[in-house]
């Protein structure tokens, strides 16, 4: 087992150092003087000696290679940069962000969690019946609806009428920012917060819910016709029981790593739910910094994603291992 | 093995001849009909199936695959999908219908008074439980113990079955065990709370010729030290010469004939079967006769010909096979019960094949 | 943001023995019906999926919308003939824009648009993936390690700062967006594919094609790949939707086809700031995504079904 995490560590060192410099060569190649952008930025004009004195400093004009491997020895050293727009250091706009995407991602994996086992275990053990059919429908055209089309419609539905119908504050929820931007043990939201996080939460869910509880209908149904089921029967135990102490188990290995990989993704794939609702996280600063091509916070946002997503997947992965005892002790060691 | 003796006289209920005559009758089932609902029609897997276990014998069903023996076993204990529909004239569990029964009484019965074991049991034992706690399970649904009562006596069974350090293994998941120690385990679990009947689902197939003997000989120590009975679903004639005490031979969805495994063998009785034991090599042959398959395939159940189902392939078939449907009747008083027009006709080593009507 | 099929059925299709008591499947329907021609035996298993045909008639008119726009629009997508944004009316059935343009005639534009897109892009994905993912699982080795190394290093990017940050280097046009999502979206698949052909490689009628002296190329593409596609075929439908989607989103974020291009996501983009006063300038065209998504994910579904010998998933 240690031998498996190390070498899964070794891989995911190299994976991830060949895909940021990949990220790097790549914006290297993007139009955009950052000279121009940091010396002047605020639209300022800016005047050639200080470009000059700003290609210097950071090295533009050296060979890519170079610029290359400057950055490497920056950022190993945990030097990240500043902005080219705002002159902030890299670092301290991660420590803002980060938290925010974090939380974000907390809840819409909860919601994944709770919604989308119940929803697909209950399809499942009552195959075809109404709840059944409404759970394939509601679920495909979850998968079909592109998430920030979701956002505003749940913007209009449960902010805009309200508002213009005038509905007491109670059940207005709101569409940009973050509120107090108040929280207690990190995630759970205090004060007005909530109001604020219901909506992007839900609509960072809602394309993962929506493969995560169909993901589970097929897991269990799998499971359900399984020979061990039989046999749990012909011991004598009740139907649900069955489900229940031996079906589920079972049938929740696959949609646990399904899960885990979500949460991994939805730090950084939060990019589109960030953008619609305002919520300052990594996401909506990555976006925002391609737009402005901004390369420092770009790349320094983009390696805290990277190395989440991975050191994510690789937690997953142990933890399957473990829930799976074939996979934790070996295949059949037969005596 | 049995020895053959029987009154001569067939009962009114089918194959009750018996080796132990004073066995009493455990299961008594007549006119078992069990078919599935599908698109494409009604399929009647069991179609009018009748027989008896006694205490103290092993009765084997024989059959090839399709010929309804394992949905024979399923009914009687309920375990088919909510496709099946079965019926009967009577089911009798110790004399209680089972058919009538609800679902609380069926779930008394299943494991605490009747128990099946699986064919395959690497796919039949839960892979994330460990072995001793699926076996304590069965102890505790049916007994009410504490669950350091039940998971001793599950190392208990381990033992019994002839598992060595139990104790353990009962710690250890089914893939960790060799194919025979899982069927044993298997097996442990079924005979957990003292069954009357155990139903023996091809137990022996998923494994090496060496294991099944020893498999085999477990099934029938514990019949012994439990004084229960054993039916056999098997499609290995070898497994039935074995242990069995009688035999039932089931060709689509009917029986063919049931009689104790002497006559059955010796003094076949349906030219299936016949064919069955012609198509089998044997160590004792002279070696210059061909082996004898059947010819044809066993017939889709949706579309069964007219009158006995194996008229087709039947080297012995006259007009009247293909507009009758013989039953254990058919093949008339005297011997074995056997449901074939021209039983006896039927026999042994003789070419009563050769000389087949056209 | 992408669709993955909510399971994959299992590669191959092979079957393997099943000898299982109870039920109809393996043992009484041996030969049910005489044998009839495979494509007419596809589209019988197919149409039994109401929702799929549904579907499938969907695409149809979706694809009659692409091909005759010019003739079925009633102005042209960059026409403008209104000044201002309205509400649905006679005239205009969804309204118009900012600018007045005629949503309905947009939005019928942005179907070619969209399939043209959707389909280029898994087109290209589909081929590099399976061809990818055929040599690294069949041939094994140093190639396998590479290729597999390549599709993981940018499988850890995440997908959406992946396709942004290549569109914001090639510029804005559609052909960038296809180029982008094509080269995406070729990773799942070869993964796909590869674990197929690991599987199938070891099966027996591959050593049987060997023993005959086969070549390695033939066996690769005439014996084991046809195995292999079933899931891929499935996918492939879906991906078309799921490219829609994307693209949608990079309309959305800024980097996909520029104004006047009537890409939806284009539209749903710039009329995101005034949702109170004209909700229905991002309603249509955000409608319109989801029923074309939607229709290629019961496709794929139906096909799901119809390819499946076993019907094992049917649902």
């Amino acid at each position: 087992m240690t031998a498996y995490i190390i070498r899964r560590l070794f891989q995911i060192v190299l994976t991830v150092f060949l895909a940021l410099s990949f990220l790097f060569v790549l914006y290297f190649a993007l139009p955009g003087d950052p000279a121009t952008l940091l010396a002047g930025g605020d639209g300022r004009v800016p005047n050639p000696t200080t470009i000059r004195q700003v290609t210097d400093r950071y090295g533009f004009d050296d060979p890519m290679p170079v610029q290359l491997f400057h950055y490497w020895e920056r950022t190993l050293q945990g030097d990240l940069g500043q902005s080219y727009q705002s002159g902030r250091g890299v670092t301290d706009i991660l420590k803002e962000t980060a938290p925010r995407s974090i939380r974000l991602s907390i809840w819409a994996i909860i919601i994944e969690i709770v919604v989308g086992i119940s929803v697909g275990l209950i399809s499942a053990v009552r195959r075809y019946s109404l709840v059944d059919r409404i759970t394939t429908i509601v679920t495909a055209v979850a998968s079909a609806v592109p998430v920030f089309v979701l956002a505003f419609v749940l913007q209009y539905v449960f902010a805009v009428i309200p508002e213009k119908q005038g509905w007491p504050d109670l059940f207005q929820f709101k569409t940009s920012g973050r509120g107090d931007d108040s929280w207690v043990l990190f995630f759970i939201p205090t004060g007005n917060t909530w109001r604020y996080l219901v909506l992007p939460a839900v609509t960072l869910a809602s394309v993962t819910t929506a493969l995560a509880a169909r993901m589970m209908r097929g897991s269990m149904l799998e499971v359900l016709g399984a020979d061990f089921m039989r046999t749990a029967k012909a011991k004598g135990l009740r139907d649900r029981e069955v489900v229940v102490k031996h079906g589920l188990r079972n049938a929740m290995l696959p949609v646990v790593t399904l899960i885990g990989l979500d949460f991994g993704t939805s730090i950084g794939a939060a990019v589109l739910t960030e953008t619609a609702f305002s919520w300052g996280g990594l996401g909506f600063y990555i976006a925002d910094s391609v737009g402005r091509r901004d390369l420092p916070v770009l790349l320094g946002l983009t390696t805290v994603v990277v190395l989440a997503y991975a050191g994510i997947n690789l937690l997953v992965d142990i933890s399957y291992a473990w829930f799976d005892p074939r996979v934790r002790l070996g295949q059949g060691s037969a005596k | 093995m049995s020895d053959g003796q029987y009154s001569g006289v067939t009962d009114t209920t089918y194959g009750s001849e018996t080796s132990r005559p004073d066995g009493e009758v455990l299961l008594s089932i007549r006119n078992l009909r069990t078919r599935f609902v599908t698109e494409d029609g009604d399929v009647p897997a069991v179609n009018g199936v009748s027989f008896e276990v006694r205490r103290g014998e092993v009765l084997s069903v024989v059959g090839e695959s399709g010929s309804g023996k394992s949905v024979t076993a399923m009914s009687i204990l309920g375990l088919l999908p909510s496709t099946a529909r079965i019926e009967a004239d009577h089911m009798l569990w110790r004399g209680e219908s089972l058919l009538n029964a609800g679902e609380n009484r069926m779930r008394q019965v299943r494991g605490g008074e009747i128990a099946m074991i699986f064919q395959d049991p690497l796919s039949a034992l839960n892979p994330v439980h460990k072995v001793g706690r699926q076996i304590a399970e069965m102890i505790l649904i049916h007994e009410s113990v504490s669950k350091k009562e039940a998971e001793s006596r599950a190392v208990d069974m381990l033992d019994l079955v002839g598992i060595p350090q139990a104790a353990s293994r009962a710690g250890m998941y089914p893939h960790e065990f060799s194919g025979g120690m899982r069927q044993r385990a298997m097996i442990a679990m079924a005979i957990a709370c003292s069954p009357d009947l155990l139903i023996a689902d091809e137990p022996t197939t998923a494994l090496d010729v060496t294991v099944q003997a020893q498999v085999l000989e477990v099934l029938l120590r514990l019949k012994d030290e439990l004084n229960s009975a054993i039916l056999l679903i098997t499609h290995d004639l070898g497994v039935v010469a074995g242990i069995s005490d009688r035999v039932m031979v089931m060709y689509a969805g009917r029986q063919a004939e049931v009689g104790s495994t002497d006559q059955v063998f010796y003094r076949t009785r349906h030219p299936y079967t016949l064919g069955l034991m012609r198509s089998l090599p044997r160590l004792d042959d002279v070696g210059s006769e061909p082996l004898m398959p059947i010819t044809g395939a066993p017939p889709s159940l949706l579309r069964l010909p007219t009158g006995c189902a194996f008229h087709p392939r039947c080297p012995l078939a006259g007009e009247r096979c293909s507009k009758d449907v013989p039953d254990l009747n058919s093949g008339g008083l005297g011997h074995h019960p056997s449901a074939c027009f021209y039983a006896d006709e039927v026999s042994g080593d003789s070419a009563g094949l050769a000389g087949g009507r056209a | 943001m992408t669709i993955t099929p909510s399971s994959l059925p299992s590669a191959g299709g092979v079957a393997g023995p099943t000898d299982g008591p109870g039920g109809p499947g393996a043992a009484g329907i041996s030969d049910v019906g005489a044998a009839t021609s495979s494509w007419r035996e596809f589209w019988r298993r197919y149409r039994k999926n109401k929702m799929a045909v549904v579907a499938l008639v969907l695409l149809i008119v979706l694809i009659i919308l692409a091909v005759f726009a010019d003739q079925i629009a009633p102005y042209r997508f960059d026409e403008r003939p209104l000044t201002k944004t309205t509400a649905p009316s006679w005239d205009h059935l969804f309204g118009t824009d900012q600018i007045g343009r005629d949503i309905f005639s947009r939005v019928i534009y942005g179907a070619r648009i969209s399939l043209r897109i959707g389909i280029l892009a898994t087109v290209i994905s589909v081929v590099i993936g399976v061809v990818a993912g055929a040599v690294s699982g069949f041939f094994g080795g140093w190639v396998d390690t590479i290729i597999s190394r390549f599709v993981d290093v940018f499988l850890s990017i995440p997908y959406i700062v992946l396709a942004v940050s290549i569109a914001a280097v090639m510029g804005r046009s559609e052909n960038t967006v296809i180029i982008v999502l094509g080269f995406t979206g070729w990773l799942a698949i070869q993964r796909v594919v590869r674990s197929s052909f690991l599987q199938l490689k070891e099966l027996e009628f591959v050593e049987a094609a060997t023993a005959l002296g086969y070549g390695r190329w033939r066996i690769m593409f005439r014996h084991i790949l046809p195995n292999a596609l079933q899931p891929v075929i499935v996918y492939s439908a879906i991906a078309v939707g799921s490219a829609i989607l994307a693209e949608a989103a990079l309309s959305f974020l800024g980097a996909g086809p520029v104004d006047p291009t009537p890409a939806w996501g284009l539209m749903v983009f710039t009329a995101k700031g005034r949702l109170k006063p004209a909700p229905y300038e991002l309603f249509f065209p955000a409608v319109a995504i989801v029923i074309t998504v939607l229709a290629f994910l019961l496709i794929g579904d139906g096909l799901r079904d119809a390819l499946d010998p076993k019907m094992k998933n049917r649902s």
